[in-house]
């Protein structure tokens, strides 16, 4: 294969070489960003770094349906006469010369007053002044220089700040635990009696105040979700957390202000802040990617709808019954309608994952999430948005399952030990009764407080929370921590074919008939150059000639057909479907496209589904664990060929819509199998989320995927089998800190049965527990992991 | 050592003056985006007219 010289603007291989100003650029789009660039001053953007930019994409009418009003004001933080303030999300900032270029859009337009990037959400905040520019005219100049725009309803992107107020506790935290072990340091050196006390009693009373904030804060949401878990039956590691920060907080007071002695506020102060990191670290997210994506993020947000002859653009919201909707190329039908007018070419890859576009005959029903191909259609609608097909898929049960939020694990364990606990105490309390009545009460609450599981709380944020850091350093983005345990106790993988397994929009070519001269490989390259549809583009790049430019004197595109191309020198191509260039023989099923040169067939491309590279030894590598499944929303024309791959014994089953992926899963569940599902597409979504694990490969993780329990970069399908072999090493480094702080607790139980517990030895006990614990964890599952490093296997 | 009153006093209050700056450095937003500072401070600053003819 030859080099092809790279793009000066976004660094992709040229096929063409369009020159200008001694620079080579790959489209015209490419050469169009570079120009506005240079005429406004902005050359410095190829500075900063190297081929920073994005091909600009084909916007048409995307953004129409910011011309309404109405719609348009959702998208304002603020507006006024002569300012409008918005935020929008770029996901195509990717380095530091897009922050440089968006933060000087002013040059642009005289319109922009000021922009702002922010780059780990990839959000730009922009104001402008309306009446010299429109939020369409801004979101159009945004698309001309490559940052196509996303835009999401509000309510979606207003989650995160729920983040500041967690570092606002942990920050007050900190430092009434930081002030209150430095008032407590006479004691811990003993020296308290020496001063005088009237000095010691007001060093005791400010504790209590500084331990107020943490009582009232963190403290609080601890003890509520304990009495919560209490009155409805399910025991979690709160309840244990809660009596014990209850027994140490009374306990404290009583002893400072009844009986003016040392308390254990700092243990009580310690052990808040403890749980908080372990919180922090729990939920320390990716950012920058969405797991939550449901079908409303696919469909759009408005459509054009036909009232009175009139054109009208109206939010999806807003669709009758019996409305006539206009649906342009490359728009996704929002509801199930029927067809009145137009050459409906659907691809409903997006619902079923077949990859072949279906043409439709007028008066035919279209079903909702299907993208049309080609001309514009006249469609009426047959029933509400809410009403549709896809969306009773969506609203089925396996969307509405609520997540716990606690390891089961754990949750398991701090059953146990809060009965453990109490049974303790009992005894204890029997005891001393018959030994030293007066001391009794003192030596139940010391149990109570030194059984208090802080360790334990801390062992799965940090064992889990360092596993996650460590897969996404391989690809392998999860949504929280505690699918890693979900990923230990699997028994089924289920895999989706198309866009999993196989390549969503490469394939395998192969060229049958004679061998093409060089100039007519120029040609074929030329023509489907001209072309936008995948198949073109992969004849294309699978002959990668560099294309001379511009002597096509005609060129048509029949949606569905083929296209049609004459060159200056007399020759005239046909490209196409077997139909397309009257070829009559047999097919087979075959996806083929034909290329005929002057009335005379040379021979067609032949494009078969190509399997990711190191599928069948990653199916070999699963199958000593795990049954394996393979649904297909295709036809059995592969069934041959996957058979080969895998092992004896999985099943593999085609012609599956969306809910029969779901009822699958929903089966193996019936028959207690756990179950991982991969899938890639929005056909998948009701898979997914049935399953115990539902993992969404993603060739760009930024790009939408439906919602999942995880987002796997493509190129790391095949570690799937070594994922899932650190997950289990993760539960049994897990099951090794709960060993560990349980007998820490065991020693604290000793000081407290005998009746020897002081505020000092609670004091070093408890950091000294949290923290080896957590240490244990942080380094056993990095050992873990550089050893998978080191084999190769991450 | 009566001296300590006002000791303890003054450390209090001046961790307080820093927590209350902690608090407030996070709710402006300072914590949030932690790359574009860091690179917006290397730009050129440009003004339109310069450019513009």
């Amino acid at each position: 294969m030859k080099k092809l010289k790279p793009c000066y603007h976004c660094g992709d291989d040229c096929h063409v070489e369009i020159q200008h100003d001694e620079k080579v650029f790959c489209c015209n789009g490419c050469k169009m960003v570079f120009e506005i660039l240079s005429e406004n001053g902005l050359n410095e953007y190829y500075s900063i770094e190297q081929k920073p930019g994005t091909k600009p994409t084909e916007a048409g009418n995307k953004y129409q349906f910011l011309e309404n009003e109405e719609i348009a004001e959702e998208f304002y933080d603020f507006k006024s006469e002569t300012q409008c303030h918005v935020t929008l999300f770029l996901p195509q900032i990717h380095c530091s010369s897009c922050v440089w270029l968006l933060e000087n859009l002013n040059l642009l337009n005289e319109g922009i007053l000021k922009s702002e990037v922010h780059f780990t959400k990839k959000e730009a905040f922009i104001s402008f002044d309306p009446n010299k520019i429109s939020l369409l005219g801004l979101t159009h100049l945004l698309d001309k220089i490559g940052y196509a725009p996303t835009f999401e309803k509000k309510e979606k992107r207003s989650k995160k700040k729920l983040n500041n107020s967690f570092f606002v506790k942990l920050g007050v935290t900190g430092f009434c635990f930081g002030n209150i072990m430095l008032l407590s340091f006479p004691e811990y050196l003993g020296i308290s009696k020496d001063v005088s006390e009237n000095i010691s009693f007001f060093m005791q009373l400010i504790i209590v105040a500084l331990s107020l904030p943490i009582l009232f804060l963190p403290a609080w949401d601890y003890i509520k979700s304990g009495y919560k878990s209490i009155k409805t039956g399910h025991i979690n590691i709160d309840v244990p957390v809660s009596i014990g920060i209850i027994t140490l907080y009374c306990k404290s007071l009583y002893d400072i202000l009844v009986e003016g002695n040392a308390s254990y506020m700092d243990s009580f102060a310690a052990f808040i802040f403890f749980l908080l990191i372990g919180k922090w670290f729990q939920n320390k997210t990716y950012n920058a990617l969405s797991f939550e994506r449901d079908y409303t993020s696919y469909f759009p947000i408005a459509v054009s709808r036909l009232k009175d002859e009139k054109e009208e653009v109206i939010k999806i919201n807003n669709i009758e019954k019996g409305d006539i909707l206009i649906i342009r190329n490359g728009d996704i039908i929002p509801v199930d309608c029927n067809l009145l007018k137009g050459n409906a070419n659907i691809d409903y890859s997006f619902v079923t994952g077949e990859s072949m576009a279906q043409p439709i005959k007028k008066g035919e029903k279209l079903y909702a999430g299907g993208k049309q191909l080609g001309t514009n259609l006249k469609v009426l609608v047959l029933e509400k948005v809410n009403q549709s097909y896809l969306t009773h898929l969506w609203n089925q049960s396996a969307f509405e399952q609520e997540e716990s939020g606690y390891s089961k694990l754990n949750t398991r364990l701090s059953k146990y030990f809060t009965w453990a606990v109490i049974a303790i105490s009992i005894i204890a309390a029997i005891i001393w009764i018959n030994i030293d009545i007066s001391k009794t009460v003192n030596v139940v609450v010391s149990i109570l407080i030194v059984a208090c599981p802080c360790a334990l709380a801390l062992a799965v944020p940090f064992t889990f929370g360092s596993a996650l850091r460590y897969f996404g350093k391989t690809g392998f983005y999860l949504r929280n921590i505690f699918t890693i345990e979900d990923m230990s106790q699997l028994t089924d993988v289920v895999f989706d074919k198309t866009g999993t397994i196989t390549y969503a929009n490469s394939s395998d070519i192969e060229f049958i008939g004679e061998e093409l001269s060089e100039t007519e490989k120029k040609e074929i390259a030329e023509l489907t150059n001209n072309s936008t549809h995948i198949l073109s583009r992969s004849i294309r790049d699978y002959l990668s000639v560099l294309i001379s430019e511009k002597t096509i004197s005609d060129f048509e595109e029949l949606v569905g057909k083929g296209i049609i191309g004459n060159f200056e020198n007399g020759k005239s191509y046909k490209l196409g479907s077997a139909n397309f260039v009257n070829e009559k023989k047999d097919t087979h099923g075959e996806t083929r496209v034909y290329i005929q040169l002057n009335e005379e067939i040379l021979g067609y491309f032949l494009f078969k589904n190509l399997y990711r590279n190191g599928v069948p030894e990653m199916m070999n590598s699963l199958k000593e664990n795990y049954r394996l499944h393979i649904l297909s929303g295709d036809n059995e024309l592969e069934r041959e060929n996957l058979k080969k791959m895998l092992p004896e014994g999985s099943s593999i089953l085609f012609n599956q819509k969306p809910i029969d992926k779901l009822n699958y899963i929903q089966n193996l569940q019936n028959d207690n199998k756990k179950v991982l599902m991969m899938g890639d597409g929005l056909n998948d979504a009701g898979a997914l989320k049935q399953s115990n694990v539902g993992v969404v490969l993603s060739e760009n993780i930024y790009n939408f995927s439906p919602a999942s329990d995880g987002i796997l970069t493509a190129e790391n399908l095949t570690l799937l089998p070594n994922f899932l072999k650190f997950s289990t090493k993760t539960i049994i480094v897990l099951k090794w800190c709960f060993a560990f702080s349980i007998l820490y607790n065991t020693i604290g139980l000793g000081f407290a049965i005998t009746g020897n517990l002081t505020p000092l030895i609670a004091a070093i006990l408890m950091p000294i527990s949290s923290i080896s614990v957590v240490a244990l964890s942080v380094f056993l599952i990095q050992f873990h992991y550089y050893r998978m490093v080191i084999n190769k296997k991450l | 050592m009566e001296i300590l009153f006002v000791l303890i006093g003054i450390s209090i209050s001046m961790a307080i003056v820093f927590l209350a700056l902690f608090i407030w450095s996070v709710k402006s937003g300072q914590y949030e985006d932690d790359y574009t500072p860091s690179v917006r401070m290397l730009f050129e600053d440009k003004k339109p007219k310069e450019i513009k003819k």
